[in-house]
């Protein structure tokens, strides 16, 4: 059993980050944020080319964290890798020490620095998962015998907002059937709609954490842009952020960050939060103070 | 049916600059239903040619033909005594016709003057939209009449991506998310259990690019056997 699984399944509210890998090979400064925070979050999630952006492989980057002592969680997306480079990957970050993983579809190559990449999306993440646990069996994604088997901690994504949710429900209770064990949500910003997601959710007995970004001026400029990723910002936030200079919209970020862990750790529905930022390494300190994590 | 775009009238005289006597085929079936290489569009691209020729003080000998399909050796046969005055021919069919026009004409210089980009259907004049890609095999039982390999950028399988916003595609928020109507027409026909269950990987091995299709009629003529 994964660290990340054991405190999970505890009941204690956990703390993840999303921690870029480099775009490039200096890998100090994610070492330095690793070190720095290492002791005040569960687990890093390290995200695969996250918003199609190339950058050092999600694997490599789950192993540099879990050799500064840390737990990882590794990202695989179904964008950029067919199913056997899916496999062996999967079987290669396994013999590194890693078993905990995130499984994605990926966002698409439209909002990434590398438009003109070929799709891959061979599978798509259900279809992943369940190729996963197939390896865990001792098969691989072409039904060959594997010499010694892996054993994952796997995670799906939801969207708490999605709308409609209809379709997006029934695909997240495919990804439970598939054999996620936990799931890390799209950042949400709207809490009346979580709220409503997770008591539909609720019987599914899974573990839900949830998705909190601290908005800085990158994610305004980005969704100004039609270029941000998952859920906007609302329109009566953005407008108010867009006149704000760099440093008041990055303190404004942090004071909705703050109110929003504080909001899913009094709901008690939602087995932890997952926090993302463009600077983890500045802000998310203060915030963890604040929040009494 | 194949809807292609006229390639830019540059890159077209890019192509011919070594040539003086230039045939422009056209193909009388789908680019001609689209406007992109019939008979009217040889004619206003040998218009365009001539003038920009003209400008660079070039002279280039141009002759104009639109045969039915460039995809029937039956209707390129016809070129047979056309083709030999000309250089160079600027096939305005799609990339099937234009391949099937340089196999049939080896020697002959044979050119492309459109990019083909899709299967589309006709929506409106002027207007056309992919809706198949060809996967060889169909899923359209499954999910309603929608294609989710063509309508989903990312060609999902098992429901849709996080980022569908209010219904719309994330990747072009002018489009609805294919799964979100497929939900919608599967739900008003009550047949929402079609996509209950996982569907597993698709079989990519059908799509070994180059494809042949003989019909069971004509194996024995062509000696192919199961």
């Amino acid at each position: 059993m994964t660290r990340f699984k054991e405190i999970l399944t505890s009941g204690k509210f956990v703390v993840t980050v999303e921690l870029d890998p480099p775009k490039g090979v200096n890998t100090q400064p994610f070492v330095e944020t690793v070190n720095l925070l290492k002791d005040r979050v569960d687990a890093f999630n390290v995200p695969d080319n996250r918003s199609a952006c190339i950058g050092m492989s999600s694997v490599a980057g789950a192993v540099l964290a879990r050799n500064q002592g840390a737990e990882s969680i590794c990202t695989f997306a179904c964008r950029d890798r067919n199913r056997m480079a899916l496999c062996s990957d999967l079987l290669g970050m396994y013999s590194l020490g890693i078993e905990n993983v995130l499984m994605v579809t990926g966002d698409y190559f439209s909002f990434g620095d590398s438009p003109q990449s070929k799709p891959v999306f061979d599978l798509d993440s259900v279809q992943a998962v369940r190729m996963a646990r197939e390896l865990e069996q001792g098969n691989d994604a072409g039904g060959n015998a594997l010499d010694g088997v892996p054993s994952f901690y796997i995670g799906g994504v939801a969207n708490p907002q999605a709308n409609p949710m209809a379709p997006h429900f029934n695909k997240f209770l495919k990804k439970i059937r598939a054999g996620v064990e936990f799931i890390q949500t799209l950042d949400v910003y709207d809490m009346k709609r979580l709220d409503t997601f997770m008591g539909q959710a609720k019987k599914e007995n899974i573990p839900i954490i949830v998705g909190i970004r601290v908005v800085d001026k990158r994610t305004v400029d980005l969704q100004l842009l039609g270029k941000l990723s998952g859920n906007p910002i609302p329109d009566s936030w953005i407008h108010e952020l867009a006149d704000l200079d760099e440093r008041s919209l990055l303190e404004s970020g942090k004071r909705k960050a703050l109110e929003l862990i504080k909001s899913v750790q009094m709901s008690g529905l939602a087995a932890g939060v997952h926090l993302s930022a463009g600077d983890p390494a500045a802000c998310l300190p203060e915030i963890l103070s604040e929040a009494g994590i | 049916m194949i809807i292609a775009k006229r390639k830019p009238l540059d890159e077209i005289m890019d192509g011919v600059a070594g040539y003086s006597r230039v045939l422009l085929a056209g193909c009388g079936t789908c680019v001609a239903v689209c406007l992109a290489g019939g008979e009217k569009e040889v004619g206003l691209l040998s218009s365009q040619l001539a003038i920009a020729s003209e400008l660079k003080g070039r002279r280039i000998d141009l002759g104009e033909v639109t045969v039915e399909r460039q995809c029937d050796r039956e209707f390129l046969d016809e070129l047979r005594y056309v083709i030999q005055d000309y250089d160079a021919v600027i096939s305005l069919a799609c990339g099937v016709g234009i391949q099937f026009l340089a196999d049939q004409y080896p020697n002959k210089v044979i050119l492309p003057g459109v990019d083909t980009t899709f299967i589309g259907a006709n929506e409106e004049a002027g207007y056309w939209t992919e809706r198949c890609r060809m996967c060889s095999r169909c899923y359209l039982a499954q999910t309603g009449g929608i294609c989710p390999i063509t309508i989903c950028p990312k060609s999902l399988l098992n429901g849709p991506c996080s980022g569908t916003r209010e219904g719309m595609c994330e990747v072009d928020p002018s489009k609805p998310c294919a799964w979100a109507a497929i939900y919608d027409r599967l739900e008003g026909t009550g047949r929402l259990e079609h996509i209950q269950e996982i569907l597993p990987p698709r079989n990519h091995a059908l799509t070994t690019t180059p494809q042949t299709l003989i019909h069971k009629a004509y194996k024995r003529r062509y000696s192919v056997h199961d």
